[in-house]
């Protein structure tokens, strides 16, 4: 059961960084049954994720993503050092940025780095948990709306 | 001059003397006959030609000449009744000359009579004719009574004196002349005197001998003096050989007896703490198995403190004591046998060191002895000197045990001994060196540690340890490796210690060494062991991590995708399919969860934060937040007494709370809400927490298997759970150096206790 998605309003882009492609289905399968009318803008690994954010190469005409869902185990760049970055770049540091992560072991480890994600998600192994995770994205992502000018 | 009366009555004798060429012819003094006697030689003339030649009978002849040599042969009376003038005999000289004799002979009488030493005259037929004051004093004798005696008659209560006397008196009778010679006499008083005796001879007119004339001179005093210096060069030299007390003894005490006349002797040693004494050496003359039972009766004895005798006195009073008879003497309590043995007096005296008194000395003889004071004086040299031997024979046994204690202690620590000079040049290196390591040391002696190249030591090392030597410090367990034999490495340690002579001048350095090759080769295996085990660990971390990780994975994907699939086509399959793909996603679930409590677990000692004081009620407190909507679910009941500071881990204390109260709730009763206890009790040097709960409590079979990896009671339909709460409460408590166990409480539920080391002192 899809649920309705309200097209009128302009879509929410979503940049996710996820080189596993069974997850990165999982998710834009999740965000279907959402309710955020929504542009999923999905790349492989942390150095196009950082072209994408930069609006390098390929992605030169990319829009700045409204919401990162960055997982941590990236070829290349893995997640940590993309967070690092984003972080660290003050035309990103605004986007809010949910680590998905496979363990509640992994999210511990990371948040000693202190590199500030807004939020941490596992990936459960449920659907319907992940379902509700997306869903708590969305909730987020209206949340972060109905914030004056997105601040 | 003549005497006329005298001529006129007889006229001037005329004397004609038969083979005395002594003699000189002419006129003669005779005091007794008052007359002048012409002596005439004889020349060959017979009796008969001189009877007729004066006229006179022979009978008459006879008598004259008889009365002549009589006179003359009696040189001196020196009896106080009879004056020299009176007695004076015909002295062959004339009257002047006579006269002049005799007032020289009154002078050397008197001079006689003033000697200090006593002197005598005795007859040819050993009668006494006289002698001086000094004589008197000396013997005791008034010297008329002496007169006329014989020598056995005055030395009767000494036979074997008075034989001595007799048989010198019978040499110079046979042998005129001087003779001299030593002899132990009684005196007045009893005692007995060394005299030295001088003896000459003197001549009657017709030149035979008339008698003799004795001088004695005194010489006890320094008779006394060379025993005195006899024995005490004896036990000198005696002690000087022995090592021992027990050794030296028998030979000093026999060159008392021996010297002196003692039958024996014994040596008693104190036992300065318990008070007891005890005879410990013995000396007696071989052939006297009487005594030699004595005084093994005495050996075989100790005497405890407070009981009285003869040693005990001396040993209480520190002075000699003596006795005259031992079988009298009621405080010798060893009389009976002593006198049974032949004993007669006995004496003994301290051995002394200073104002310490070591032991005692005693002494036995078989005549009654009265008390000599010389005899305690030379007795008492003799106790210093055994007393000093002793202090010094229990200094030196001090000395040896002290030694042999370093040389086994050195032994056992060390493997060898070695000597620097005060240039830091090896001048000695003890034979284990080369037994142990198999180096020889010849080419170390007389260079410095430095000069032989050692792999593990740089130049800077050398130099500290340079410093070190330089600055005459000590030094421990200095790690040299050297070349051994066959090109391997000896590893050797050094450790060592300044030497000052008695002027405090360096000398150099000595110390041991030990060859620790072995040790340091277990060490690196245990270095590489230990990296080994390092590397591993870091592995299996790294292998924990990526497993979790990477099979969570697939398992997400199993799992998703069987959910999407029954989302999506789930009008499409049939209740058998939807069962099956239930299970397949429970499955996962089940797998991700088992992964993530491993994971946690493994994390207890991998990720473990350092111990720092901690107020484990706020851990407490932490845990009951974690567990808030449990604890609201449950309706459950927690209290806790005040909780201590303890050094441990916060997150993981909290944790072990977490989990701890998190069982007591889950595994609760379900008629009662569940009542849940923490406190903590002081026991010793760790605080002992305590979870008490009124649950279902735990049989007593599976005390230990709870806290086991993934070991459950229950099935998962009846309590949730994989089963990893306990085994990481476990790891916690190990990591903090305490214990876990449980314990069926009162009533019903259970206990868990662990327990927690206090902070020390100094930690905060």
């Amino acid at each position: 059961m899809i649920a309705e998605i309200d097209k009128t309003a302009p879509p929410v882009e979503i940049l996710l960084v996820e080189d596993n492609l069974g997850d990165a289905r999982l998710t834009r399968e999740a965000l279907k049954e959402g309710k955020v009318y929504n542009n999923l803008h999905w790349v492989k690994d942390g150095v196009e994720a950082l072209d994408f954010l930069h609006k390098r190469g390929k992605h030169k005409d990319a829009p700045k993503p409204d919401i990162i869902l960055l997982d941590l185990n990236l070829p290349k760049k893995d997640g940590r050092e993309v967070l690092q970055e984003i972080k660290s770049d003050p035309r990103l540091q605004r986007i809010p940025v949910v680590v998905l992560t496979t363990s509640k072991a992994e999210e511990d480890v990371l948040k000693t780095y202190q590199l500030h994600a807004n939020c941490y998600v596992t990936k459960p192994v449920d659907l319907e948990q992940f379902i509700k995770v997306v869903r708590s994205i969305d909730n987020f992502w209206l949340t972060v709306v109905t914030l004056p000018n997105g601040k | 001059m003549v005497d006329t009366s005298l001529a006129k009555k007889s006229a001037i004798r005329r004397v004609r003397i038969k083979g005395r060429a002594e003699l000189v012819p002419g006129r003669h003094w005779d005091p007794a006959s008052k007359a002048e006697v012409v002596l005439e030689g004889l020349k060959g003339r017979s009796e008969s030609a001189i009877c007729k030649r004066h006229r006179i009978k022979p009978a008459e002849y006879r008598r004259w000449r008889k009365q002549f040599l009589a006179n003359i042969a009696r040189p001196f009376e020196l009896s106080r009744s009879t004056t020299a003038n009176e007695s004076r005999p015909l002295s062959g000289m004339s009257k002047k000359v006579w006269e002049e004799n005799t007032k020289a002979l009154r002078v050397a009488q008197e001079l006689i009579e003033a000697l200090p030493i006593p002197v005598f005259f005795k007859a040819r037929d050993g009668k006494h004719l006289g002698a001086n004051r000094a004589w008197e004093t000396y013997f005791g004798v008034n010297r008329e009574a002496f007169i006329g005696k014989t020598v056995q008659e005055l030395f009767s209560s000494a036979p074997e004196a008075a034989a001595k006397h007799q048989a010198e008196d019978e040499y110079l009778w046979r042998n005129p002349g001087t003779r001299s010679y030593e002899l132990a006499v009684p005196v007045q008083d009893g005692s007995y005197r060394h005299t030295l005796n001088y003896k000459a001879t003197f001549t009657d007119a017709d030149g035979g001998i008339a008698g003799l004339i004795g001088a004695i001179v005194d010489i006890t005093d320094r008779k006394r003096a060379e025993r005195r210096q006899a024995i005490e060069h004896r036990v000198a030299r005696i002690l000087s050989e022995s090592a021992t007390v027990s050794s030296a003894m028998p030979g000093v005490l026999a060159a008392f007896c021996e010297t002196l006349g003692w039958a024996c002797g014994a040596r008693w040693s104190l036992d300065a703490k318990a008070g007891g004494f005890r005879c410990e050496e013995t000396w007696w003359s071989l052939d006297d198995a009487d005594v030699a039972a004595f005084l093994a009766a005495s050996r075989k004895t100790t005497y405890q403190p407070g009981q009285a005798g003869f040693i005990r006195r001396v040993l209480g009073t520190g002075e000699p004591v003596w006795i005259v008879d031992v079988s009298a003497e009621k405080s010798f309590l060893r009389g009976k046998e002593a006198a049974a043995a032949g004993l007669r007096s006995a004496f003994a005296l301290p051995i002394r060191l200073g104002d310490q008194i070591l032991g005692a000395l005693e002494f036995f003889h078989r005549e009654e002895q009265q008390p000599d004071e010389w005899l305690l004086k030379t007795g008492a040299a003799m106790g210093v000197q055994v007393g000093h031997f002793m202090a010094r024979a229990q200094a030196e046994r001090e000395l040896r045990e002290s030694e042999a204690r370093f040389r086994s202690l050195t032994g056992l620590s060390s493997d060898w001994y070695w000597e620097q000079d005060e240039e830091f040049r090896l001048t000695f290196m003890s034979s284990r060196f080369v037994e142990r390591t198999g180096i020889d040391p010849a080419p170390y002696i007389g260079r410095k540690r430095w000069d032989a190249p050692a792999p593990n030591l740089s130049e800077a090392a050398w130099e500290r340890h340079r410093a070190q030597l330089e600055r005459h410090e000590p030094f421990f367990d200095f790690e040299v490796e050297r070349a051994g034999p066959g090109g391997n490495s000896v590893w050797l340690s050094l450790s060592g210690e300044p030497v000052f002579d008695e002027e405090r001048r360096f000398r150099g350095y000595r110390g041991v060494g030990t060859d620790i090759t072995d040790r340091k080769r277990a060490q690196a295996v245990l270095r590489a062991a230990y990296d080994e085990l390092a590397r591993s660990n870091a592995e299996l971390q790294q292998f924990a991590y990526v497993a979790s990780h990477d099979l969570q994975e697939p398992l997400r994907m199993i799992g998703s995708y069987t959910q999407l699939l029954e989302r999506r086509y789930g009008d499409k399959l049939d209740s058998d399919a939807r069962e099956f793909m239930a299970f397949i996603v429970e499955g996962a679930t089940r797998m991700k969860q088992l992964i993530e409590d491993l994971l946690a677990y493994s994390r207890v000692g991998t990720r473990g934060k350092e111990l720092r004081p901690v107020r484990s009620q706020e851990a407490l407190d932490r845990a009951l937040v974690n567990l808030r909507a449990t604890i609201e679910a449950s309706g459950a009941e927690i209290t806790s007494d005040a909780l201590p500071e303890i050094n441990a881990d916060d997150t993981q204390l909290t944790q072990l709370f977490q989990n701890l109260v998190g069982n007591a709730m889950k595994f609760s009763r379900k008629e009662d809400p569940p009542r849940i206890h923490v406190s903590a009790e002081d026991s010793g040097h760790e605080w002992r927490f305590t979870v008490a709960d009124n649950g279902i409590g735990i049989e007593p079979q599976y005390f230990e298997r709870i806290f086991m990896v993934f070991q459950r009671l229950h099935t998962r339909d009846e309590y949730p759970g994989t089963g990893i709460g306990l085994a990481i409460c476990k790891k916690v408590v190990d990591r903090h150096g305490g214990r876990i166990w449980v314990e069926p409480a009162h009533g019903k539920g259970s206990k868990f206790f662990f327990t927690l080391p206090k902070i020390q002192k100094g930690e905060t």
